[in-house]
């Protein structure tokens, strides 16, 4: 009987099909084509599917598109890009019935804060999916507290779960410093040596990449001296320069339809100049910092334009240096114009 | 317990030929289950008389759910169970409602499921327009798929009008090799021989 030795995947386009004809975007006679494939193309159609999952250009560039508007990050861009040309040269060779062997494709993202690594690491997962490395695609995020247990033992069995559920995905495992950072008796030991077991293990089902500040990550590998070996992809997230962070601030403000008056370009540019050159940084956390300067504007811009009785279009677009709140100025701020509002 | 779907366009009568049919296989009274498209069951009894005047009229898609009739037929010394299933009329190309898609993407999903299918046409109109191909690809569509199962059964309908008799001999050249029988769903004329089709499948 034929519905009885389908497979889940055809069951699954089945469905697909199914779902298409109810909201009409099929006609009936082409759905039933497609159900039970009457026409010559669906035997070739069976024969593809015997081979590793062919490449969907069209998604796969939708997400490359998404990639390259991220700003800076060229390292990465290069390895995606020699990622694909392997995928393609692998399938290729296997047509040829040459020998085909899965690399390992584990990383490290190093990097300042707000430097994109997980930004990377989510689009990454997707693009793996359509690339058909990984069967599933999905990104499991986890950190320290997700992996080290309470008791000796719990440890192994917690992270084996995670790496379970990360099967067939990406597991990405941020502020992977921590997991050495407490001292000769602390559980995070036990949780790198079970990782590295695993990694090995399921070095075809997942993909495990690590993320953390540089120094820390540094510290972090000399823990183990198998780690750096067994992560052939190492990943430096640089620093933003200010030219970056202001094409950041406008990729963000035209995204949501807003703009910077011109005054108020050149006081975000000053800002952004004095805290890449002050010395410590310590608070300085590129991107993200961005982001919420940006988020506050926002705010802020709307609180200023409420007053208002009928603002222009321009006005609702347009972001004024005041609306502009940034570093120490935050705080004080925010206390006088409160201040200002009760007075009145 | 088998599954046999009746299936076809609209309007060749496929409801009047599932009460008929139940009635000729000597059922007094009818336990229909409605398998609604949002995936729930009602159970309705009906009488015959009533079942005729309710289920089945001239309008086009009367039918808006699958309606199944649990029916028996005497096999050796005990009675087999197999189950009728009434469908949802196809059209061709995209219908504008979206109830009758939901409608219809369920006798889709049934025709996967069905052990036996009776595909009716409607010899009469089959005769109007020349030959099935000209009616649309649905109904040669039908024939394909189901000519892959053992079960299938094509019915031409209505060979009580004066043209249905023609219209049978046109439908016999094209599905040449298919099983094909002659019937009239109202008069029930032919259906001795769709009892022993469906006997051999039960």
């Amino acid at each position: 009987m034929r519905s009885g030795n389908r497979t889940p995947n055809q069951r699954e386009n089945d469905q697909d099909v199914l779902d298409q004809f109810r909201k009409g975007e099929v006609a009936l006679n082409e759905a039933l084509r497609r159900l039970h494939g009457s026409s010559s193309n669906s035997t070739l159609r069976r024969e593809t599917k015997g081979q590793p999952a062919v490449v969907d250009t069209q998604r796969y560039q939708a997400i490359i598109k998404e990639l390259d508007t991220l700003i800076g990050l060229k390292q990465v861009k290069t390895l995606v890009k020699e990622i694909f040309a392997f995928i393609q040269i692998q399938q290729k060779r296997s047509a040829a019935k040459l020998a085909t062997e899965p690399i390992v494709l584990h990383m490290i993202f190093k990097g300042n804060p707000g430097t994109g690594k997980t930004t990377v690491a989510r689009i990454l997962a997707r693009l793996m999916r359509e690339l058909g490395v990984l069967s599933k695609g999905h990104l499991v995020e986890v950190e320290r507290a997700d992996l080290v247990g309470e008791y000796i033992g719990h440890t192994a069995q917690k992270t084996r779960e995670h790496v379970k559920k990360a099967l067939g995905g990406i597991m990405f495992i941020d502020e992977a410093y921590s997991l050495a950072r407490g001292g000769e008796k602390d559980f995070g030991k036990e949780a790198i040596d079970c990782l590295v077991k695993s990694m090995e293990d399921h070095k075809n089902d997942f993909i495990l990449i690590l993320a953390g500040y540089g120094l820390e990550m540094e510290q972090f590998l000399r823990t183990n001296p198998g780690l750096p070996s067994r992560f052939p992809i190492i990943v430096h997230f640089e620093d933003y320069s200010e030219h970056e962070l202001m094409q950041i601030a406008d990729t963000m403000l035209r995204h949501r339809e807003y703009r910077l008056s011109h005054e108020a370009n050149v006081k975000l540019r000053h800002f952004l100049r004095d805290s890449l050159q002050a010395t410590g940084r310590r608070n300085f956390s590129n991107a993200r910092m961005v982001r919420n300067i940006i988020e506050r504007a926002i705010r802020l811009h709307a609180v200023r334009l409420l007053e208002k009785e009928r603002p222009s279009r321009e006005e609702l677009m347009r972001i004024e240096p005041d609306d502009l709140v940034m570093g120490e100025e935050l705080k004080s701020e925010e206390l006088s114009r409160d201040w200002e509002n009760q007075r009145r | 317990m088998r599954n046999c779907l009746v299936i076809g366009r609209t309007n060749v009568g496929k409801t009047i030929f599932c009460i008929n049919f139940a009635e000729f296989l000597g059922l007094q009274r009818m336990d229909v289950y409605f398998q609604l498209p949002d995936g729930t069951t009602r159970q309705r009894k009906f009488d015959l008389h009533s079942a005729r005047q309710e289920l089945s009229g001239v309008e086009a898609h009367h039918t808006r759910s699958l309606q199944s009739i649990s029916l028996e037929l005497p096999r050796g010394k005990g009675m087999r169970q197999f189950k009728l299933t009434d469908s949802t009329g196809l059209t061709d190309g995209i219908h504008p409602d979206l109830e009758m898609r939901e409608a219809m993407a369920q006798t889709l999903q049934e025709l996967r499921h069905a052990d036996c299918i009776l595909h009716l046409v409607d010899a009469c109109e089959v005769m109007k327009v020349g030959g099935v191909k000209n009616l649309g690809e649905l109904d040669l569509q039908i024939a394909e798929v189901g000519g892959r199962k053992s079960g299938y059964l094509c019915l031409a309908n209505k060979v009580d009008l004066p043209d249905g008799q023609r219209g049978f001999k046109l439908l016999e050249k094209e599905f040449k090799g298919l099983n094909l029988l002659p019937i009239s769903a109202l008069y029930r004329q032919g259906f001795r021989e769709v009892k022993e089709h469906v006997w051999r499948l039960v």
